[in-house]
């Protein structure tokens, strides 16, 4: 059975491939969500395994979204999962700090990456 | 012209010169912007929409091969763009603040700069570009008079913000600020001093009294 994954992005275009993306194969079964708002509703309803979210989220902070799931689902910050089209050194400390399973740059984003960071999905 | 008109006229100059900062630091940033936010992610998609189509051709056919090769093309040409991205305006600096602004310059800088610095609240956006513009600046002025390391520290806890760039290097002159960066500074606050360390090298300090502001890391 595929694993549940979200992917909260602002950039439609970039959510619509990624999701084409991952969907691939019998691996993961993907949803999108645009802004914090809509993710969380989709965490609460989906019940996601693992969610990637983008580091800007237009005027919201994907950090801030990464700690407000944390607060809810205490123990799920190694399934979270920080993405951008920038380097993944720029945010090393951030990343360290929010304690999250990892960084995937966006151009490197694949199932196989996914997995690398989250143990068991699938 | 007398004291009183020369008093105007300095503040007057002061005055545009600040306004003339922030203009060009406004266009930097919205060129960055444009070129982060349209090109940049247009390019990744595409990127994407390519392995798409290589995951769906025949394992080992010429297609696939070709389809590998445009790839990894579309990343040199996405890294080239990140590269003057960030030449254009520090977008990590808006992103994320000054630790992490401080941390991307160390890892540009081609001599060994170590970064010291908390985490703390964020400060206007004028005073954390002098703070980088700072860093940068002394980073290449103590790389051009031969230092083979920079140590850099920040306090960020709370105001006043505290800059201090120290390194390895003799010789160092009074203030290893151009004057563009030196207006900056100043436009923003902050004031530069000079330290002689026991050491007998030199420090830059400079410090900004300005309130830090909360304000949640944003990002790009």
């Amino acid at each position: 059975m595929p694993s549940r994954c979200l992917v909260v992005d602002d950039n439609e275009r970039f959510l619509f491939v990624a999701e084409r993306l991952l969907g691939a194969g019998d691996v993961l079964d993907v949803e999108g969500a645009t802004d914090i708002a809509s993710a969380i509703e989709v965490f609460d309803r989906f019940k996601p395994d693992v969610v990637l979210i983008d580091v800007s989220l237009g005027l919201e902070s994907g950090f801030g979204l990464a700690r407000q799931l944390i607060e809810r689902a205490p123990g799920f910050a190694n399934r979270i999962i920080i993405i951008s089209t920038r380097s993944g050194e720029d945010y090393e400390g951030l990343i360290e700090d929010a304690s999250v399973a990892g960084f995937i740059s966006k151009s490197d984003l694949s199932v196989d990456a996914v997995q690398r960071l989250v143990a068991g999905l699938g | 012209m007398d004291g009183a008109d020369c008093t105007q006229r300095v503040e007057e100059l002061e005055s545009y010169l600040e306004s003339a900062y922030a203009h060009s630091e406004a266009t930097y940033q919205r060129l960055e912007r444009e070129l982060h936010g349209r090109t940049g992610q247009r390019l990744v998609a595409l990127a994407l929409e390519l392995r798409l189509l290589e995951a769906a051709s025949p394992a080992d056919s010429p297609e696939r091969q070709s389809l590998a090769l445009v790839i990894g093309r579309l990343a040199d040409i996405a890294a080239d763009l990140r590269s003057i991205e960030q030449g254009v305006f520090p977008a990590i600096l808006s992103d994320a603040g000054i630790p992490a602004g401080l941390r991307s310059l160390s890892r540009r800088a081609t001599v060994l700069v170590d970064i010291r610095t908390g985490d703390g609240p964020r400060f206007p956006p004028a005073i954390e570009l002098a703070v980088y513009r700072a860093a940068s600046a002394a980073i290449d002025y103590f790389t051009g008079i031969g230092a083979r390391r920079i140590g850099i520290s920040a306090t960020v806890g709370e105001p006043p913000l505290r800059l201090m760039i120290e390194s390895d290097a003799t010789g160092a002159t009074a203030d290893p600020f151009g004057l563009v960066v030196r207006g900056q500074i100043d436009a923003a606050g902050g004031r530069t001093d000079v330290e002689i360390l026991p050491s007998g090298a030199t420090a830059v300090v400079v410090t900004f009294d300005g309130p830090g502001e909360q304000r949640s890391t944003n990002g790009g």
